[in-house]
């Protein structure tokens, strides 16, 4: 792609969680859900990026990620299911934005800064064909897993959110 | 992972044509173009293709969302009829405008959004009329007639 011939050219910034919209977009029964955490950037982050830790605490059919590479913001994890089944999952992990994609499954999470906290974006979705019709259930579990985080998030700043 | 690196590869050339021609608007041009892109991409038959696409779909975004933010009824002009519609270069500030000094920005937003597409599409990604006018779908006549010298005074001021 070009580069930009002048720099006074206004550019169009596209935080993380437009980002993250964008690619959910061209995936078929992928969901992704929003919501605003009242806490600062550092305080959801180190909390949603710490993925060995957390993954296993916000989704109930997870029961260990264990990371087998880094190289930059790239990884390399091992996911062990409840029953038994294990996915490599490849993930882009930075500040604000984490991809995961695995071989049945994928996630997402986009944290950009906005006027009450940070607007938080959770995607998930299955590389399956026909997981259209598991959106409604995919959606109910995302937003189960934005609702864990802002516990979460809230327990350890001492705000609480209920 | 290729779905990351192609947000990633994309996603500042996106910021870059809808910047200009969007201005406030950018962000969400740039969501909604890439949001086609990535809807559209099993579309897309020759990779060698793809810059083109890209920046004809980011262009069309770009002008229709910043169209429908003006006119939030929904009745916006066709593609020809918007330019036909678009405002006329002497709508640009007089020469002596020192309100103009240096700020592009501020030149852009006194031209309409099919003006400004046009701009992008010679200045910055450096098209000759003919193609301008054939990713515009306007005749080659009204790009080169009604933008002479909107790019001219846009230039002067750019550089004074």
């Amino acid at each position: 792609m070009n580069e930009p011939t002048n720099r006074h050219w206004p550019v169009a910034d596209l935080d993380p969680v437009r980002r993250l919209r964008a690619l959910v977009a061209g995936i078929p029964g992928a969901v992704v859900v929003e919501d605003v955490i009242p806490a600062s950037f550092e305080a959801v982050w180190d909390i949603a990026s710490d993925l060995e830790n957390e993954v296993p605490r916000s989704e109930w059919h997870v029961r260990s990620l264990r990371g087998t590479y880094q190289e930059g913001d790239r990884l390399e994890a091992l996911v062990y299911g409840l029953l038994g089944v294990h996915d490599r999952f490849a993930i882009v992990l930075r500040p604000g934005w984490c991809w995961m994609q695995g071989r049945l499954l994928l996630a997402g999470m986009a944290a950009t800064p906005v006027e009450d906290g940070i607007l938080f974006a959770f995607a998930t979705g299955l590389r399956v064909p026909g997981s259209d019709v598991l959106r409604p259930v995919l959606r109910r579990g995302a937003e189960r897993s934005l609702r864990r985080l802002a516990q979460r998030v809230g327990a350890s700043t001492g705000e609480g959110t209920g | 992972m290729a779905m990351n690196d192609l947000l990633d590869l994309l996603a500042p050339y996106v910021g870059r044509i809808c910047g200009p021609i969007a201005l406030e608007h950018g962000p969400d041009a740039a969501q909604e173009a890439l949001t086609a892109i990535f809807r559209h991409l099993h579309t897309l038959r020759e990779p060698a293709a793809l810059h083109g696409w890209v920046r004809r779909i980011a262009i069309r975004e770009a002008v229709r969302v910043t169209r429908r933010a003006a006119d939030p009824s929904g009745r916006q002009a066709g593609r020809g009829d918007a330019f036909a519609a678009a405002v006329e270069v002497a709508d640009l500030p007089a020469p002596g405008d020192h309100s103009l000094a240096a700020d592009v920005r501020d030149v852009l937003a006194r031209l309409s959004p099919e003006h400004r597409a046009v701009l992008v599409l010679r200045d910055l990604e450096g098209l000759d009329e003919r193609e301008a006018a054939a990713l515009l779908s306007v005749p080659e006549g009204t790009v080169k007639s009604r933008l002479h010298r909107a790019r001219s005074s846009f230039r002067k001021a750019w550089t004074r």
